[in-house]
């Protein structure tokens, strides 16, 4: 049966790739480099993860080198290999995520006009709350590499496009008649 | 004058392949022309702890310049390497290995349309991220005839190469270095582990006296 990492699983096999790292500095990367904003991954959960990932053969783990050492973690080919392949699949693949915007379009009659514009206005606010939010980071987290900046132009520019498409649909929804 | 007399590397390529991307092994003898930089000098020994803050301040202050030359250039764009220049007073210190007698800065190349002007922009819209970062300048430098390597691997293993250049290379080519020792940082390395960390070498000659 073909192996499915989880997501957490992938983002730790590729970190342990860049280098070889035990797992306190694995908590303090992710923390440094804003990972922990769009993974479900907690500090007790990195060492689960790096557990599943050893005994799937993905991962070994050196023997420290005194009572204190830390446990280093390397890729191991297999490990490499499923990366590349899953990696591969990340970016090829489009995933389709839910927007609660969906649900909240549906039903948008069963508002009156006045609560449903109120409501859409404030989804504005937070999207425009979020650009500025985006491009602070952008700019404390200083330097990125190239692949990591055209990640976050892929961001921005999402929520350029909602924030221009809930200006039209104001608008929109405004000056249609009753 | 925006750019007066500075060779756009963006578009020559031959030149910067030549300056940035020399082959491993072996020396080689190349023309560094004047090149414009966003300067930060160091402060105290090259110890990490020190480095570290330096470079990180040093690529946020240039922020709005990468950007608007990555909308300028498009797929041309560049991304400029970091750069670190070592000496002494005493340039013995410098062979000997005694950082404690280092005097180092750390720079990184502009385009050629970013002047004093513009990079002083730059560093003020990033002011607020700059909290307690050193001062950090606009300067243009030529190194002229230098020699350099590409060194792959751990730092370790610099000296073993800067010792054959030194005491073996250029002696035997009748030349001597004069002016700062200077390393480029290929690779970055919280990214890359040291044992594929590329860096360029680099070192201003002047023929023996």
């Amino acid at each position: 049966m073909e192996t499915r990492l989880t997501d957490a699983e992938l983002l730790l096999l590729g970190l342990v790739d860049e280098m070889p790292r035990h797992g306190y500095e694995l908590e303090q990367l992710i923390e440094k480099r804003g990972m922990r904003e769009w993974t479900q991954i907690g500090f007790s959960s990195i060492y689960f993860v790096l557990g599943k990932l050893e005994k799937a053969g993905f991962v070994s783990a050196g023997v420290p080198a005194g009572a204190k050492a830390r446990k280093v973690f390397s890729i191991t080919p297999a490990g490499r290999e499923i990366l590349l392949q899953q990696t591969v699949s990340a970016l090829g693949a489009y995933r389709p995520s839910s927007s609660s915007l969906l649900l909240g379009m549906v039903h948008w009659q069963s508002l009156t006009l006045d609560a449903a514009l109120g409501a859409l206005e404030a989804r504005l606010s937070s999207i425009s709350q979020e650009i500025d939010r985006l491009e602070s980071v952008r700019r404390q987290r200083q330097p990125m590499p190239d692949h990591v900046e055209v990640l976050f132009d892929f961001l921005a520019g999402q929520l350029a496009a909602e924030r221009h498409w809930i200006t039209t649909t104001l608008d929109y929804m405004r000056s249609k008649p009753c | 004058m925006l750019g007066d007399g500075l060779i756009d590397l963006t578009k020559d390529r031959t030149l910067l392949r030549t300056l940035y991307a020399p082959p491993a092994g072996g020396f080689s003898i190349v023309e560094v022309p004047k090149l414009p930089f966003a300067v930060l000098d160091g402060d105290g020994p090259p110890v990490q702890a020190a480095i570290e803050p330096a470079v990180k301040a040093l690529f946020t202050a240039i922020y709005p310049i990468r950007r608007e030359a990555r909308q300028r250039a498009g797929k041309s764009f560049v991304e400029a390497p970091l750069e670190i220049l070592y000496w002494a007073q005493d340039m013995r210190d410098l062979a000997a290995g005694n950082r404690e007698a280092w005097n180092w800065r750390v720079q990184i190349t502009l385009p050629i349309w970013a002047d004093a002007d513009h990079l002083a922009r730059s560093v003020s819209d990033m002011q607020a991220e700059l909290q307690g970062a050193g001062p950090i300048r606009y300067d243009v430098t030529a190194e002229g005839r230098c020699v350099q390597t590409l060194h792959v691997g751990p730092p370790a293993g610099i000296p073993e190469t800067l010792a054959r250049l030194y005491d073996d290379f250029l002696p035997r080519m009748g030349l001597e270095p004069e002016g700062r020792y200077h390393e480029v940082y290929l690779d970055d390395w919280s990214r890359v582990a040291s044992d594929r960390c590329k860096i360029i070498l680099r070192q201003p000659l002047r023929s023996a006296q």
